[in-house]
């Protein structure tokens, strides 16, 4: 009965193509997300998100292929905000939104002159990860590819640049090359994410389970590899509820996600409150 | 100067003006620093102390004069100096290890994308056992006090084999103790060849004990060493405020303008 249930969607091959492009995906928010979760870059990824949705529609009305017009926008954001960052005559934060919100409104309006946008439009906001064709699958593997290897090569060097950002630039480091390396892994890892939850759930993907990992663990690399493990029960069992109750998929697996972090906050509170309590029993009883 | 003097400095400032936009920051300041020297920057704040280690460090690039360390350009003599940023440049909530901290100093040594290897691992082990922090290795360094902050990075600069080594405001948070255990820990460093360079508030307990301090507000108010710089009328003139000093005798001496 269970086997039947944890199996029996996957006999479909677009429930296959989903199960094998959220599960990179999860893979890829796991070493990004973890990043995003630790340096607060969650509005920025947002930003970006909604930025390429401008670029999707222009894609469209050019004809081109829907991630090169929409990684064009992202990548162009995530340059971009490496360098707002660094003029002050307005809140960095006001700045940005005020870029993503005018652009996404461009992107809609653009969307709406152009004939049959309607489902385009709403695949877009929410994703449609039963929709992954196998080219698609391609640029998220690639995705993976190319930003794994990146980060191994420069893991330590970001980490340096993350943790003390003026001692780096000092020991020669890189700085600014190295904050925009990271930007535009994120605007990668949000594009490639886009199709599978959309332009509005996109960022629930990319942190929840980094911020899920981050409340049991101190350590970098334990972090990515539990943000992974819970990226990946929650993309499998959201596509299965959603596949056994009807509910659409993109927003079952970031449901899941999120229980996931809610369950998470009680134990370690519980962890927490237990040590506490056999702290002070222990404490109590020396005292004796 | 002689090529001798300039042999022997491990910083050599020279008539050095800095402005950022149309504000002066720092007015033809000359400095010169031995090797093996503890040397003090103390001064008002916005006097230009940091802008003065920023420029050493080539971060900041003067608009005249001259900065050389080891007769070299700041840039150039990258490796050999090693920065220790203010506490609160520093992301304490990143998930780090002390260990990781010092490896990081050894990366000044490697190329692009190098990683560091087995090797250099063992040697930030050794570092960290020079500063006495051992035990912490795999220890978060975002959970360890400020005065053992300060030793992972003073690991973390003898992991780059730096000669210089350049710290912002290094007492700031520590309390008596533990400024105590920091300059216990500068004598055994300047003994092994290391120069050091600090600013600091603190005129008492720090800059009493080296070898040469600058009063620095924008142009060099005092420079020498600190009988001569830690004077109450003197430091009424560099901060521009009355300055009670406590003596090593007890005795508190005070300005009255």
């Amino acid at each position: 009965m269970i086997v039947e249930w944890l199996f029996e969607p996957f006999q479909y091959m677009f429930m296959t193509r989903a199960l094998v492009g959220t599960s990179l995906v999860a893979v890829l928010s796991a070493v990004i997300g973890t990043f995003i979760v630790l340096k607060g870059l969650a509005f920025i990824g947002d930003a970006i998100a909604h930025t390429s949705f401008s670029g999707i529609a222009v894609a469209l009305l050019l004809g081109i292929n829907l991630y090169i017009g929409s990684m064009i926008f992202a990548l162009i954001t995530a340059v971009g905000v490496t360098f707002l960052n660094r003029s002050a005559k307005i809140r960095n934060d006001t700045a940005l939104a005020i870029l993503f919100t005018g652009a996404f409104a461009f992107g809609v309006i653009l969307m709406t002159t152009m004939p049959n946008f309607a489902g385009d439009l709403s695949a877009l906001l929410l994703g449609s990860v039963l929709g992954i064709r196998l080219l698609e699958l391609y640029w998220i593997a690639g995705a993976v590819i190319v930003i794994g290897a990146l980060m191994i090569l420069a893991f330590q060097q970001l980490v340096f640049v993350s943790f003390d950002p003026v001692g780096a630039e000092a020991a020669g480091l890189p700085v600014v090359g190295l904050q925009m390396l990271l930007m535009i892994m994120v605007g990668i890892s949000v594009v490639v994410s886009l199709q599978a939850v959309g332009v509005i759930l996109v960022m629930a993907l990319l942190i929840t389970p980094a911020a899920t990992a981050s409340l049991f663990t101190k350590r970098l690399s334990h972090m990515m590899m539990l943000a992974g493990v819970f990226g990946l029960l929650a993309t499998w069992f959201g596509l299965l509820i959603s596949y056994h109750v009807g509910a659409p998929p993109g927003a079952t697996v970031v449901l899941v996600a999120t229980l996931e972090f809610a369950i998470g906050m009680f134990v370690s509170k519980l962890k927490t409150s237990i040590w506490v309590t056999r702290h002070s029993t222990q404490r109590s009883h020396g005292g004796n | 100067m002689n090529d001798d003097q300039q042999m022997n400095s491990a910083i050599n400032v020279d008539s050095l003006t800095v402005a950022y936009g149309s504000k002066v920051v720092l007015d033809k300041v000359s400095w010169i620093v031995n090797q093996c020297t503890l040397a003090a920057v103390i001064g008002p704040n916005g006097g230009g102390k940091s802008t003065l280690l920023k420029t050493l460090l080539g971060m900041v690039h003067p608009n005249r004069g001259e900065v050389t360390l080891f007769g070299k350009s700041p840039i150039w003599a990258r490796r050999k100096i090693a920065y220790l940023p203010q506490a609160e440049e520093v992301d304490w909530l990143f998930p780090i290890t002390s260990l990781e901290v010092v490896l990081q100093g050894r990366l000044v040594h490697l190329k692009w994308f190098q990683k560091t290897s087995k090797d250099d691992g063992l040697f930030a082990r050794s570092c960290l056992e020079q500063v006495g922090m051992s035990h912490v290795a795999n220890q978060p360094v975002g959970e360890l006090s400020g005065g053992q902050r300060q030793r992972v990075f003073i690991a973390r600069a003898l992991a780059q084999q730096a000669r210089l080594i350049v710290m912002d405001e290094p007492a700031t948070g520590l309390d008596a103790a533990a400024q105590h255990d920091l300059l216990d820990l500068f004598w055994s460093l300047k003994s092994q060849g290391h120069t050091i360079v600090i600013t600091t508030h603190d005129l008492n307990c720090l800059a009493e004990h080296f070898d040469s301090v600058l009063g620095l507000n924008g142009h060099v108010v005092v420079s020498g060493v600190p009988s001569k710089v830690l004077d109450a009328d003197i430091l009424t003139k560099l901060f521009a405020r009355h300055f009670p000093i406590m003596k090593p005798t007890g005795e508190v001496s005070f300005h009255d303008r």
